[in-house]
């Protein structure tokens, strides 16, 4: 718990300008009452501050709701990119990056990327949903499936683009995938403050369903619970999560998959802890990473993805190699 | 009080009817066992009666309401059912997976810790509440879960219905013989439980009905006198029994050629 807020004065002190304490107050202070206190004070409050706390949002909002999706599919390995949200909103945003990058200039036009990758995330999720829908119910493999042939289509669509593609949108293209924070301003911070404390309250409500979900679905209806109804509701959350961080920020990769899985292994599985304890170990991953990123190769930066990627990806392996010791079987 | 009750009931969830004209009626207190073949039928009726398929024929009851009229909550505080398979494969510790069984109920943690002992006690899993599910051998994981629907209706057996499906496959003479007795206790405090099983003579002693089921159908319906007899055996199961009084109870015995 006091991770967070340590992470957090981390990131605001490092950078291409280091700064000291003084300046995160003054930072700070500037940006809640407007007086100008200086150059390191305006690093902090119009660069840093958003930052940091965009990341701490997409961190939280990406790690519960992989938990979710995990306990969802009753699969410890499943990640929100498995349902096809990730896939669809990567090709909607390509789509808008090739066919209407050009028709705006600048500022305007990274906000139209963002539009176009959760419309893309949203119509993916629907289709899949779609698909797995019979009279008789969600089938939850059969939306699994879907999920991995609509990443395979948009991954083909996606690369039919990249062809046609001229080099400065093949550019814009594989670093927007590559995720980044470095797009980080107040409005941006609002709509995932909005979206993230939303699913941040809304999730941890269905943390019984889910406990009871993980013995099977007939296994939790027999236990009083509307299974389809809350199907429902969690593919809705996670596809408003996921889509979400994936307009705001890019594709972060593993931030879903790895953090949920970790902290299963340190707190085991009952989503009444599991969901927060996910929120909250990616909000401090992915701060940590993110702040790496800008000091690594300053005065340049890493994309953040490839540092979530090498910072989780061998510790990931490291538990996977001694999975035994916290009785996961698959 | 008559806690279930099922006339010409039928299901065809894929086509083909895989039941058709049960008829059966079950007071509360009774137990009744279901026979027969693999295939047979005996895991479709109990699905039947949970609710997994749906009812195409005749007519179904609960405590005399048909069980649409139940509400999810109400219906799983009444009626719990164990599955002849498990699929949790995620590391909750025993006494966690029981507790999944007092879902339902908002008895609170007072009333529940103490089910959770006594069901714990009665399937002889105390000593593993601590142990993950998941490295449990195949007969404790049985035992586990026998526990968690035990739990579902601990303390409201009254008018409740317990459904299991072949709960003793797994588990060694003496723990078959501690669920059939956890099982005769919960009936006596007026629980009626319907459990599938292949060992007719662990339930001979038990079991107040028998239901022998083939094709989908009754085959035979009545008290283990009845229709535990050779002829049945021959043509249900194709092969040669004697059946004899059993020596130190009031039961038949069913003994191969």
């Amino acid at each position: 718990m006091l991770a967070l807020p340590l992470c957090i004065v981390l990131g605001l002190a490092n950078g291409a300008v280091p700064l000291g304490t003084a300046d995160i107050l003054a930072g700070i202070t500037t940006t809640v009452t407007g007086a100008d206190q200086g150059q390191g004070a305006l690093i902090v409050g119009q660069i840093r501050l958003p930052r940091v706390l965009l990341a701490a949002l997409m961190g939280a909002i990406l790690g519960m709701s992989g938990a979710a999706t995990q306990g969802l599919f009753r699969n410890p390995l499943a990640d929100p990119s498995l349902i096809g949200v990730t896939a669809g909103a990567s090709l909607g945003a390509a789509v808008v990056i090739v066919l209407g990058g050009h028709l705006l200039p600048g500022y305007a036009a990274l906000t139209l990327v963002s539009v176009g990758a959760f419309a893309g995330g949203v119509v993916a999720v629907v289709f899949v949903y779609r698909l797995a829908t019979s009279s008789s119910g969600t089938s939850v493999a059969t939306m699994l499936l879907a999920g991995i042939a609509i990443t395979a289509l948009a991954g083909a669509l996606g690369s039919l683009l990249e062809f046609y593609a001229d080099n400065d949108m093949l550019r814009r293209i594989s670093l927007w995938k590559m995720g980044g924070l470095d797009g980080a301003n107040y409005p941006r911070l609002l709509l995932a403050a909005v979206v993230g404390c939303a699913l941040l309250l809304a999730l941890p409500r269905y943390a019984d369903t889910l406990n009871a979900l993980l013995l099977g679905e007939s296994e939790a209806r027999h236990l009083g619970i509307d299974v389809d109804a809350a199907k429902i509701a969690l593919i809705i959350w996670v596809a408003i999560g996921v889509g979400t961080s994936v307009a705001l920020v890019g594709t972060i990769a593993f931030v879903g998959l790895v953090v949920p899985h970790i902290v299963r292994m340190l707190v085991g599985p009952d989503h009444r802890v599991l969901l927060p304890a996910s929120a909250l170990a990616g909000a401090i991953l992915l701060v940590v990473a993110d702040t790496l990123s800008r000091i690594v190769i300053a005065p340049t930066e890493l994309p953040v993805g490839v540092i979530t990627a090498i910072i989780g990806v061998p510790f990931f392996i490291s538990l996977l190699r001694q999975r035994h010791h916290y009785g996961m079987q698959s | 009080m008559r806690v279930l009750q099922l006339d010409k009931a039928g299901a065809a969830p894929w086509g083909p009817p895989l039941l058709a004209h049960i008829n059966l009626a079950l007071e509360q207190g009774q137990v009744l066992a279901l026979a027969g073949p693999n295939g047979a039928g005996k895991s479709s009726l109990l699905h039947l009666i949970a609710g997994d398929i749906p009812l195409t024929e005749g007519r179904m009851l609960l405590a005399g309401k048909p069980f649409g009229d139940w509400s999810r909550r109400q219906l799983a505080r009444r009626l719990a059912y164990l599955p002849q398979l498990s699929l949790l494969n995620f590391p909750y510790t025993v006494e966690e997976v029981v507790a999944l069984g007092r879902m339902p109920h908002d008895t609170g943690l007072v009333t529940d810790r103490r089910i959770l002992g006594e069901v714990m006690a009665a399937t002889d899993i105390t000593g593993l509440r601590g142990r993950l599910y998941t490295r449990l051998s195949g007969g404790e994981k049985q035992r586990v879960q026998l526990a968690r629907v035990f739990c579902q209706i601990w303390d409201s057996c009254e008018g409740g219905l317990l459904l299991l499906d072949e709960p003793s496959t797994a588990l060694d003479l003496s723990h078959q013989q501690l669920v059939l007795d956890a099982v005769e206790q919960v009936a006596s405090r007026g629980c009626a439980v319907v459990l599938a099983i292949h060992d007719l003579n662990l339930v001979a002693g038990l079991a107040d009905t028998i239901a022998v089921l083939q094709g989908g159908r009754l085959a035979a319906l009545g008290s283990p006198t009845q229709v535990l007899n050779e002829q049945l055996f021959r043509d249900v199961f194709a092969i040669d029994v004697l059946i004899q009084q059993h020596p130190g109870r009031q039961q038949p015995l069913v003994i191969r050629r």
